[in-house]
């Protein structure tokens, strides 16, 4: 549709002001349009590769250079990006493009400094911290020049960092990743009233779930082993409780929290029915987690999982397709039934595995969803594969149940096709 | 955010940027130019870091320690290194303390406990030692040359291997790796 403004303008349907603004509001969509994005990945590509190779020619041939000029050489891409910096705030703080490339390229130069100096000096040894510091160095970026690449970079750089340190718990706590994430999640939910389509933001739903989880693991060592199943379960709900309510809206590929929840939620239940899980010894361990050990984080995560289910009640999020919530809570009762006696533990276990599985397939044959049909079939699949390799049975009952599986899967499968095809 | 917000966080950043990767030049030349330059005696592999090029991986000597008092040392812990002069300017091992003593020696490090681990139970107690210095980076051109150097050095079993250090007040500086008196570059 082809709007002539002056001729709304004349004709008194709108007045200079709302002209105005609409031109605004077509310029900006026009910068988000598709050769806008094309031009911002090609930018943001060429500054990540020339920062890698600056990295790379500088520090390995730069033997000819005396002490000082290789560390004015370290400063240079650092003075330069912050002049950048400087231009883009005063002159293009409302373009992306520019705010992206300028953040990125100061982001790369603190780590060329980083990289430069340790070498010059040999300090810094463990990778972890360098990493470190050049987190610190850069954690502004994002909230200075609405970064969402920065801000991507620095989530995939605490991620590398967790698992470059050591998860020993005679060790004093290392609060640099809970102050890190804390600080860019503040920026990352600010974005939400933004709009969560955009491309860097989408990839920020499928990192932060898997940081969040390593981060999870990295703390376990508060927790008694026991409860750290409890709390897996309780983050997971969390995912879930973020999937199905800000991110409700999100299709499949927006969504990493639904994915999350679900495998992580699967996987634990699966763990669970497991005879290693429900060894003997393990009757009455969380409550001496709860009684005896630090009860402050074993607080934080029951606290938690009250506000999850208020949260689930007072927003009266149905059922969702895949049930994964409603499965976490009930393994979360399972693990404490388990405590007094283990063997119904895990008997129940298995119960709510199985009916999880055979709900999605009913579901799915049902609502003809041939997704959520062979997501159940999958799950179904994997249990049975897990509790045959773990337990004796002859071949013949092995072979006949995957037989039996199999033309399950034919099945189901081909009697739905064959219903949408009637429609 | 208010764009005079962002200026000040800016101007905050940037400040906080040359503040920190200055004060590392600072520390750094301050210990090379008032330390004490020792040599230590070492062992030493040769990997690559994806980042910061081929590097010598400098392992002092001692990797560990024994001592009976089981509560004196715990992982994580800083400790001073202290050592003894032997000749020249090559120094020895004399001692561990906890960095809350004053220390033994006049020429000390400033290190960490990795591990601590009972070897015999109830009267021996062993602890492995994380010194602040472990990679002495060697330019890409001139690694191959060196470890050519390195390894032939290495064919006489009698060479002995030193990491030479600036120290001072327990901070110290690598400043390269001799094989024998010769100087590795």
């Amino acid at each position: 549709m082809k709007i002539d403004l002056r001729e709304l303008i004349a004709h008194g349907l709108i007045d200079e002001g709302t002209a105005q603004r609409i031109q605004q509001f077509y310029k900006n969509k026009s910068r988000d349009s598709g050769s806008s994005r094309f031009m911002l990945i090609l930018s943001l590509i060429g500054i990540v590769l020339v920062g890698l190779g600056l990295i790379l020619i500088v520090a390995y041939n730069w033997d000819q250079f005396s002490k000082w000029v290789k560390i004015g050489i370290s400063f240079i891409p650092l003075l330069f990006s912050q002049a950048l910096g400087v231009f883009v705030l005063r002159k293009k703080s409302n373009e992306s493009l520019w705010a992206e490339s300028v953040a990125l390229s100061i982001l790369f130069s603190v780590g060329i400094a980083i990289s430069l100096l340790s070498q010059i000096y040999n300090i810094e040894a463990e990778i972890s911290g360098f990493i470190k510091w050049w987190i610190i160095l850069t954690m502004a970026i994002p909230f200075i020049f609405d970064s969402r690449s920065v801000s991507l970079a620095l989530w995939v750089g605490i991620g590398w960092y967790l698992t470059s340190i050591s998860w020993n718990m005679d060790q004093a706590y290392d609060f640099f990743p809970l102050v890190i994430i804390l600080v860019l999640m503040v920026w990352y939910v600010l974005q939400w009233r933004k709009g969560m389509q955009h491309h860097l933001l989408i990839l920020h739903h499928w990192t932060i779930p898997i940081v969040l989880t390593i981060f999870l693991f990295f703390n376990s060592s508060l927790l008694c082993e026991r409860f750290v199943v409890v709390a897996c379960l309780i983050t997971f709900i969390g995912f879930g409780a973020l999937a199905f309510g800000p991110f409700s809206e999100q299709k499949f590929l927006s969504n990493g929290y639904r994915t999350a929840q679900f495998l992580g939620i699967w996987i634990t239940g699966m763990l669970m029915t497991f005879d290693f899980f429900w060894t003997d010894s393990i009757a009455g361990n969380i409550l001496v987690c709860l009684t005896s050990g630090n009860p402050l984080l074993p607080a934080i995560f029951l606290i938690a999982l009250g506000l999850l289910i208020w949260y689930h009640f007072k927003q009266r999020i149905p059922p969702e397709p895949d049930h994964m919530i409603w499965l976490g809570l009930a393994l979360i009762l399972v693990l404490f039934i388990g405590e007094i006696h283990p063997a119904t533990g895990q008997f129940l276990s298995n119960l709510f595995i199985l009916a999880a599985a055979a709900k999605l397939i009913y579901d799915g044959v049902t609502g003809e969803n041939l997704i959520v049909v062979n997501l159940g079939l999958l799950a179904l699949t994997v249990w049975i594969l897990a509790w045959f390799f773990g337990h004796d049975f002859s071949f013949i009952w092995k072979g006949l149940l995957f037989i039996a599986l199999g033309l399950l899967c034919f099945g189901i499968n081909w009697m739905i096709i064959k219903k949408q095809k009637r429609i | 955010m208010k764009s005079g917000w962002k200026w000040i966080l800016f101007t905050g950043v940037v400040l906080f940027q040359w503040y920190m990767l200055g004060s590392w030049i600072y520390r750094e030349e301050r210990t090379i130019s008032s330390g004490v330059f020792i040599k230590i005696p070492c062992q030493q592999v040769d990997p690559k870091d994806p980042f910061r090029g081929t590097y010598f991986n400098i392992n002092p000597i001692p990797a560990q320690f024994e001592y009976t008092d089981s509560l004196r040392f715990t992982r994580g812990q800083t400790v001073w290194i202290n050592y003894e002069k032997d000749s020249g300017d090559v120094y020895t091992f004399y001692s561990v303390q906890p960095d809350s003593e004053t220390p033994e020696m006049p020429v000390y490090i400033q290190s960490q406990i990795k591990f601590t681990f009972p070897v015999y139970p109830d009267s021996v107690y062993s602890a492995t030692l994380e010194y602040p210095f472990s990679n002495l980076y060697v330019n890409e051109k001139a690694a191959p040359d060196l470890l050519e150097q390195y390894n032939k050095a290495l064919s006489d079993t009698t060479i002995k291997v030193y990491a030479g250090l600036h120290v001072l007040n327990g901070k110290a500086s690598l400043e390269g790796l001799w094989i024998g008196n010769r100087r590795l570059e």
